[in-house]
């Protein structure tokens, strides 16, 4: 991962809750409540600028990566067919030991600019093996107290 | 506060056809969740549900019973993959001093995603 992104906004643009998308979701979920739910969560942060738009900057191995979890704040539901605007930012990434973490924070707004929405998508990062070798031998010399090559 | 009165819900089965549905909703074109060579490449027996899909079924639950206007936060989890044949049951659990949790485990038992769920009303709103 990009460590260096931290805090850049990735994505600034408008985007409207297509009625196609949305009908896909509720396909998808096939329950009574499936509009409803999908109302809630149409746009996937990490996505809704584009396929590349996140994974590309913050350099997010797609073999190695995974979602390990998302939070949503909702203040109301989307509207069909309604344009918002919204901003995704990298609001953390760090370095952890054999891995990297990075919470990518996604916010949207109506037309009036009121917040609809707040979700963050938390991605882990298996480094490469190389990399992971560096780790532990860097970790070994800091716990046994030599210098970190 | 008291434990969610959720009374436990299973979600349908997961198929092949709703995960193509839901990440072609949200476009995501990431092919771990479409393409069994490339899960299999990052290490998967097979494709695994996409992360807001998992969210979604929590989401479902939570709606099916109190609406979604009394839903106001809602912190998930993933735990482990949902794979395609899956069936998700999503339960009410506490959380230590946090009531409002949910868990989400599939048919085997195993835990695939936990959850903190934030009400309207509740002391932290």
């Amino acid at each position: 991962m990009n460590l260096e992104t931290l805090g850049q906004v990735l994505v600034e643009t408008d985007v409207v809750v297509e009625p196609d998308s949305v009908a896909l979701l509720v396909d998808a979920l096939g329950t009574p409540d499936a509009e409803e739910v999908a109302l809630r969560l149409p746009f996937f942060g990490p996505t809704v600028g584009g396929g590349d738009s996140v994974v590309g900057p913050i350099d997010l191995s797609l073999e190695r990566g995974l979602a390990g979890g998302q939070s949503f704040e909702w203040h109301r539901s989307f509207r069909l067919g309604e344009q918002v605007s919204v901003v995704v930012s990298v609001e953390d990434i760090i370095d952890k030991g054999t891995l990297h973490l990075a919470t990518v924070l996604s916010e949207y707004r109506g037309a009036d600019g009121d917040l609809i929405q707040r979700q963050r998508t938390v991605f882990v990062e298996r480094k490469p093996p190389g990399e992971q070798a560096q780790t532990a031998a860097a970790d070994h010399g800091a716990e046994s107290g030599e210098p970190a090559s | 506060m008291s434990e969610l009165d959720l009374t436990p819900a299973t979600a349908p089965a997961m198929t092949r056809e709703a995960m193509r549905s839901f990440v072609d909703g949200v476009s995501d074109p990431n092919p771990v969740h479409t393409d069994p060579e490339f899960a299999a490449k990052a290490g998967l027996p097979d494709v695994v549900v996409q992360a807001s899909h998992t969210t979604a079924i929590a989401l479902n639950a939570l709606i099916a019973q109190f609406g979604a206007d009394a839903i106001l936060n809602l912190d998930i989890r993933l735990r482990g993959p949902v794979f395609p044949g899956d069936e998700v049951t999503v339960s009410p659990v506490s959380y230590g001093e946090l009531d409002r949790g949910v868990e989400l485990r599939n048919q085997r038992g195993d835990v695939v995603a936990t959850g903190i769920v934030v009400m309207r009303g509740d002391p932290d709103e």
